[in-house]
């Protein structure tokens, strides 16, 4: 965003510019100590509560330390960002005939520039600053320092552009606040509205829910098109503020913000990275449905209605597929025939294959045969219960088309499960801080992990496993009973970025008792392969009710 | 603080006023000749009057032979108005042959309505004179 | 450029109300105009739409030769704004804010705004928003003053200030005087301040201008003419059109000539023989009510309403 004002500036308006920012800086000092301050106190928050916390694991031990209250406090700060843009946004409106500026010989250009400028100081520089000497101190490599930055510079500007515009149109901090809420509380009734309706007039909602709230509020972009593409939007919605103040015409900025969105949610986002060639031929060939099951009857009639929706259960399989490889389905537009048609709303399916625990096959001593057998997947996709009670114990074609998503796993590393274990690889690093038994017979760990932040989209994360496999190969799948196996991925999809990415975690293993203290952790790094598109054509299933057991084979 | 007294009323043009004042004073020896006279701006200030119009008093004084504009100095007052040049001196004669009607018939005629007698009236005159005089 | 400010049928409107109707005005080059009108007559709307606060609605303005709408910050420099509804920042001192304006003006005289702020009485350590309207009035003429502009608008200046503070103010505004080419475009409802301050004067009535003249010419023809009737006589039926505000009481007649002059004196007697007529000049206010108060289109010399 700097690069737009050297630009097209000429000397005397960056001089201006230069005056106006020290003015501002000057004129609110408070809050840009404040606004620093918070920053500041974040930081040593995190690095207390990451290295000089006392390693103790809490009773009601569902998050990590430091998170909660990090969060608290990333609340704090947004509320502040927000509130001290909105601050020195309305003190010198552009529309404001009572304005000390407008009869001064100062350029609305440069008054937005300058006050863009001090945005950036406050709300940019000084976090990336901060957060710089953190990264260099935990000895993260310089990409890793200007990827932070930058998403640091996309994280202040999703929430200080609309706040500058919000400000501009309510003209009092207090009338900011009541429209800031208004906006909040709207716009999660306007999305609950169109979830009800999608799902009522066309049954899909369900691809409106997996966008979600954030999907749809993400004027930046930065879901289906990363780090650039946002940070470019941002740039081009702060040019159209800065513009605003020129020509003060609302409608025709409001114009220009809402063509800016629209292609930003309109634009294909990026082709997923196809599978590699073998894979997908094998995909391609074997991916079958076993059977289909419905609710029994007495189920369904503890429904509301005709239209209620039942789910329809799925047995997907898919013979072949390498032990280190699991694949996840996602049925679109499936439809059941019989005589008449019954269209169907998309369905996802999880995990074809071992899951992460297929990383461990090749190492066992004894190796069990995997089995090849898919798992049993209790929702497959809804139907209508009318069609449900038509459909019952009748012969049935499928129609679908399966994108399949597919996963490589790898096992990189091995530590004991003890105090003082450290593993690392690439820019993740894991610590075991404390490992106790909290509520027998689960014991809980203590991890640090620290994951570098980078541009690049997500594509590899860690599992980890608590086992022995010297000694009791107990670590087979991740779906059988009694494995321990957790994730550290049930976190967003974008963890580390931005000023977060170290944290302390609790690791939950079950059945800790019986692995003795020879226990290991065992990192596994799942890498996404790629998706492949199946359509699915499998007439002759018949549709059975559970207990039955008859399949069409 | 201006050299020479007035007091402003309203009702009456301020350029009249001020340049009787003015008269008064280098008549009276308020003003002394080669006296320093305020500038247009000082002028305008002290009377809180239009500059233009400050300017119109300065420039109506030094027709009149009252003031002079010295080049390196600014405007001083000048020596009596009996000293000057033949446009100053043809304004005096035209002054003078003015003098009966503008002044002396008002006078005559207001003692008269009054119900004065000529010496009366020689003797008020007589004694303003002689505060002129004295104010020197 | 004749006109420091010339407008062309300027039309102002917030919402459906008309604040400024069809307003053709022009300010000369050097002379201080007021602006003058009751309240609510559209002078700040006025005065706003030059500065480019508001767009107008119709017409055009040029100020310093420059549409109003095109104004920049070179034209910016050259002219200076007071206006109470200004807001000064409000948690910074008198020097701070100095500070802050003078870098934008390159015609900043120093030694100008040392005077002034002596004059004004101001200490730079104060903080504006301790500081009374009166006070703050005299800060904002300080930055108006101070860069020496080639004009001057001043909305209301002296409205609801004390006579100490006022006579600081015209002296303040009066210091620029020694320089030739600056014009002062001011508005007031105090029309003895502005009485002897201004050298033009208009007069704005629910948006329109009703009178434009040099004050010398307007109170120039402006008397007051009071006649003691002779016995018997009677009231003239026909009455020029240029007589305002006639009364009888008795045998008392008062009326405000509004084209004074010998031909003029001369309908005077011959409406009223042998009567007793004195006729006497009238300060600018006793002009402006009677104006304001007059229904008559002829009170305005070529000008229809």
């Amino acid at each position: 965003m700097n690069a737009i004002v050297a630009i097209a500036v000429p000397p005397t308006m960056a001089a201006g510019i230069v005056r106006l920012v020290r003015f501002e800086l000057w004129r609110f000092r408070w809050l840009a100590l404040l606004s620093v301050a918070l920053e500041i106190a974040r930081a040593v928050f995190i690095e207390w509560a990451m290295h000089l916390a006392p390693p103790v694991i809490g009773e009601q031990f569902g998050g990590a330390f430091g998170t909660n209250e990090v969060a608290l406090l990333d609340e704090v700060l947004w509320l502040a960002t927000v509130l001290v843009t909105a601050v020195l946004v309305q003190a010198d409106l552009p529309s404001d005939d009572h304005a000390f500026w407008r009869t001064r010989p100062i350029a609305p250009v440069g008054l937005a520039l300058a006050k863009l400028t001090t945005f950036v100081l406050l709300f940019v520089v000084a976090p990336a600053a901060i957060n710089m000497g953190r990264l260099v101190a935990y000895g993260a490599p310089l990409h890793a320092v200007g990827a932070a930055t930058l998403q640091l510079a996309v994280g202040a500007g999703s929430s200080v552009v609309p706040a500058w515009g919000l400000a501009i149109v309510t003209r009092t901090l207090l009338r900011f606040a009541i429209g800031g809420v208004a906006v909040l509380v709207g716009s999660q009734f306007a999305f609950r509205a169109a979830l009800y309706w999608a799902e009522v007039w066309s049954g899909r909602g369900g691809s409106l829910a997996a966008v979600g709230m954030r999907g749809v509020l993400d004027w930046q972009g930065l879901g289906v098109h990363g780090w650039w593409f946002a940070a470019g939007v941002t740039a081009a919605a702060a040019g159209i503020l800065t513009w605003h103040y020129e020509h003060r015409r609302t409608a025709r900025s409001t114009a220009a913000a809402a063509a800016l969105f629209v292609v930003s949610w309109l634009l294909p986002g990026p082709r997923d990275v196809s599978a590699p060639p073998a894979l997908a031929r094998l995909v391609a060939e074997r991916l079958d449905v076993a059977s289909l099951t419905l609710p029994s009857a007495r189920q369904i009639a503890s429904g509301q209605g005709a239209s209620f929706p039942v789910p329809v259960g799925i047995h997907l399989e898919l013979p072949g597929l390498p032990g280190d490889v699991s694949a996840a389905v996602t049925l679109r537009h499936p439809t059941l025939r019989a005589g008449g048609i019954v269209a169907v709303g998309d369905g996802s399916l999880c995990c074809l294959g071992n899951g992460e625990a297929g990383a461990f096959a090749s190492a066992l001593p004894r190796p069990r045969p995997t089995d090849d057998r898919p798992q049993i997947h209790r929702q497959g996709f809804p139907i209508a219960a009318k069609d449900a009670d038509a459909l019952r114990e009748r012969t049935v074609t499928l129609e679908a088309d399966a994108e399949v998503a597919l996963r490589r796993h790898r096992w990189i590393g091995t530590i004991p499960l003890r105090p003082g274990a450290a593993f690392r690889s690439g820019s993740q690093s894991l610590e075991v801080l404390a490992y106790e038994p909290t509520l027998e017979p689960t014991y809980v760990a203590l991890v640090r992990y620290t994951e570098f932040p980078t541009l690049a989209r997500p594509e590899s994360w860690w599992v980890l496993f608590a086992g022995d496999l010297a000694n009791t190969p107990s670590v087979l799948s991740n779906w059988g009973p009694s494995t321990p196996a957790t994730a550290l991925t049930n976190r967003p999809s974008r963890w580390a970025s931005g000023r977060r990415w170290v944290g302390r975690f609790h690791v939950v293993v079950e059945g800790a008792a019986q692995l003795g203290p020879k226990a290991q952790i065992y990192v596994v790094e799942a890498r996404a392969l790629g998706a492949v598109r199946v359509p699915i054509t499998r007439p002759g299933l018949r549709v059975s009710a559970p207990g039955n057991g008859a399949s069409a084979r | 603080m201006l050299p020479f007294s007035i007091a402003l009323r309203p009702g009456e043009p301020v350029v009249d006023q001020v340049v009787y004042a003015v008269t008064r004073a280098v008549v009276s020896g308020q003003l002394r000749s080669g006296d320093r006279f305020p500038s247009v701006r000082t002028l305008s200030q002290e009377l809180k009057v239009n500059p233009n119009t400050a300017q119109r008093i300065v420039a109506l004084l030094v027709e009149a032979g009252l003031l002079a504009v010295e080049p390196g100095i600014g405007t001083v007052v000048t020596k009596h108005p009996q000293a000057g040049g033949s446009s100053a001196a043809a304004s005096r004669r035209a002054d003078l042959a003015a003098l009966p009607d503008r002044l002396a018939e008002p006078l005559v005629v207001e003692a008269r309505r009054l119900g004065l007698g000529l010496a009366d009236l020689v003797d008020i005159v007589r004694a303003r004179w002689k505060a002129l005089d004295t104010s020197r | 450029m004749d006109y420091a400010i010339e407008t062309e049928a300027l039309t102002c409107r917030y919402g459906r109300k008309c604040a400024v109707d069809q307003l053709t005005m022009h300010v000369p080059v050097g002379s201080i105009y007021a602006l003058l009108g009751p309240n609510g007559a559209g002078k700040t709307t006025t005065l706003k739409t030059l500065m480019n606060l508001r767009p107008p609605a119709i017409g055009t303005a040029r100020v310093l030769g420059v549409d109003s709408r095109s104004l920049g910050p070179a034209d910016l420099a050259r002219i200076g704004y007071v206006s109470e509804n200004q807001r000064i920042p409000s948690n910074l001192t008198i020097g701070e804010v100095e500070a802050f304006c003078r870098p934008w003006y390159p015609t900043w005289d120093a030694a100008l705004a040392t005077e002034l702020r002596d004059r004004f009485g101001l200490d730079p350590r104060a903080r504006i928003k301790a500081l009374s309207r009166g006070t703050r009035l005299k800060v904002q003429c300080l930055l108006a003053l101070a860069p020496r502009p080639r004009l001057l608008i001043l909305d209301e200046p002296f409205s609801g200030l004390d006579p100490v503070v006022r006579d600081d103010l015209t002296t303040g505004v009066l210091s620029l005087a020694d320089r030739d080419g600056w014009s002062v475009l001011l508005t007031s409802h105090e029309m003895d301040d502005v009485e002897r301050l201004a050298d033009h004067v208009g007069f704005l009535n629910d948006g329109r201008l009703v009178v434009e003249e040099p004050m010398a010419a307007l109170l120039g023809r402006f008397r007051r003419v009071e006649v003691a009737l002779a016995d018997g006589a009677a009231v003239p039926a026909q009455r020029p059109s240029s007589w305002l505000g006639f009364a009888v009481e008795g045998r008392a007649v008062r009326y405000v000539e509004s084209q004074a002059g010998p031909a003029a004196e001369a309908a005077w007697h011959a409406a009223f023989p042998g009567a007793t007529i004195e006729a006497s000049r009238m300060s600018l206010r006793e002009v402006f009510v009677a104006l304001t108060r007059s229904t008559a289109p002829a009170a305005v010399p070529g000008r229809s309403r």
